[in-house]
Parts: structure tokens; C-alpha cells; sequence
């Protein structure tokens, strides 16, 4: 892959992928990491790529499955208590990295909602909920999960059904 | 009251400066990943020069001792050693 064209891939994806784990994951810190380990991946097997008009999708499979282990990973070291995310810190620097155009102060309230209302899904209702935030269709996330269709609607449903109360357009 | 949308879940509006910062950030990872490849590929001619000069500065190996009539004298000795107590406890008798 040549450097202009990951250029053009990191323009058109770097936002989407990193808001999609920072959702799944919480912390925008390690989300950064896991992103930029997203996109190193990206780039060195983007020869391997058979169906490259799949790329978007790929591009959230790596996405997806790095959140996942990661998240794992995480429950194990939480729970043997090493460390844990200190959320007020998060929101002050999360708060200096918002576009200078954007209101930070509504950033940051719509953030806390959400992630807060995310809380109230599992793992796999909230993984699901934002492939689709981000455009995917059933088949897509369950290409993306490697799940049946079947699994991806019962979850779709559950997590719609869990946040109705909470979110517009549902 | 319902305020937000599921299509805010989808992007965080981060500034063009640090998603700039990021891509560096990336590419440099890239660069370095490829030099550790490098010296990947190169382990196995690294490790076989290795190999070579502690072959090389090894020193060869002590050859075994000849013994000399002394020290199998001496090995024959400690042999009779072992019988002393049997031969001592046979009477003079027996012997005859």
C-alpha cells in the first residue's frame, strides 16, 4: 500500500473507527492505541484483502476484534485490581482534542449521556448497536462478528429495546 | 426526554490537528515495525556468524591422559583395597 493511499484511508476512517471503540471500550486514552493499532494493521495487510470494495468492512472486523480481546483483557486486569480509568481526566483531555468548530461543553454532556445509557448494554448488544450506529447492515456486522444474521437481529432488538426510552429514532 | 440520536454514537468531532498528529504517530510505528522486520530477516545469518566465531574461539579440547604405569599401579592397588577386609577375615589355615 502507498502512502497516499493510506492517507486517504486513515482521512476517511480514523474518526469513525476510533468513535466506534471508544464506545465499545470507554476510555478515549487506550482507544487512541487500539486505533492506531487498527490502522498499523490496516496497513500491512491491506495486500490480503481480496474484496477491496469490502474495505470499510474489514477496516471495522479489525476494528472489532481488537476492541473485543482488548475489553477482555481489560475485565482480567480490573478485576486483579492493577489499575482502572480515571474518567475526570479522560473528559478534560478528551475536551482539548474537539474540533475548535464544535461546542466542547455539549460534546462532553452528550458523551457522558451516552456512555452512560451504553452501560446498560452487554458486550455484545453494545458491539452490535454501534456496527449499526455507524451504517452497517445485518449482514455486514454479521460478516463483521462472524455471527449468524439471526444473532445479530436478537441483539439489535434487545439493545433497541433496552434504550428506547433513552434514544431518538429507535 | 429524548435529546440524542443513535447517529450520534458515530463520530466524536476531534480536531484535523490531532488526527494529523495521530497519522504520524502511525506512520512512524509502520517505519519502526518495518526496521525491526529487517533485523528479523537478518537473525538467522547474525545467529549463524555466532556460531561460527564461538567455534572458532573455543578451545580445543584437552586431549584424554595416557596413564602411565604409576597411576594404573595406583588404580590396580585401590582395586586390592576393596578385597582387604574379605581377605583379612579368611584364617591362615584356610590358606594352606
Amino acid at each position: 500500500m502507498d502512502n497516499k493511499f493510506f492517507d486517504e484511508i486513515f482521512n476517511a476512517y480514523y474518526k469513525p473507527v476510533i468513535s466506534f471503540i471508544y464506545g465499545y471500550v470507554g476510555s478515549f486514552e487506550e482507544s487512541k492505541d487500539l486505533a492506531q493499532d487498527v490502522f498499523i494493521s490496516v496497513f500491512k495487510n491491506y495486500g490480503k484483502l481480496k474484496e477491496k470494495e469490502k474495505l470499510k468492512s474489514w477496516i471495522f472486523k479489525i476494528a472489532s476484534n481488537k476492541s473485543v480481546s482488548f475489553l477482555r483483557w481489560r475485565k482480567i486486569r480490573n478485576f486483579l485490581s492493577l489499575d482502572s480509568i480515571e474518567e475526570e481526566k479522560e473528559e478534560c483531555y478528551l475536551k482539548n482534542l474537539i474540533d475548535k468548530s464544535q461546542n466542547a461543553e455539549e460534546f462532553i454532556v452528550k458523551n457522558e449521556f451516552i456512555k452512560k445509557i451504553l452501560k446498560k448494554l452487554s458486550d455484545k448488544e453494545r458491539i452490535i448497536l454501534l456496527l449499526r450506529a455507524q451504517g452497517f447492515s445485518v449482514k455486514d456486522i454479521s460478516s463483521i462478528r462472524n455471527i449468524s444474521e439471526a444473532t445479530v437481529k436478537v441483539h439489535i432488538f434487545n439493545a433497541k429495546n433496552k434504550l428506547k426510552d433513552d434514544l431518538e429514532g429507535l | 426526554m429524548k435529546k440524542y440520536k443513535l447517529e450520534d454514537l458515530k463520530e466524536i468531532p476531534l480536531s484535523d490537528s490531532f488526527i494529523s498528529e495521530q497519522k504520524k504517530e502511525v506512520f512512524k510505528k509502520i517505519i519502526s515495525n518495518r526496521e525491526f522486520k529487517f533485523k528479523k530477516y537478518a537473525l538467522p545469518s547474525l545467529a549463524a556468524a555466532a556460531l561460527l566465531v564461538i567455534l572458532f574461539l573455543k578451545k580445543p579440547q584437552q586431549p584424554k591422559p595416557i596413564y602411565s604405569d604409576d597411576s594404573i599401579y595406583f588404580y590396580q592397588s585401590m582395586d586390592m583395597l576393596e578385597y582387604m577386609d574379605i581377605l583379612e577375615s579368611v584364617s591362615e589355615e584356610e590358606l594352606k
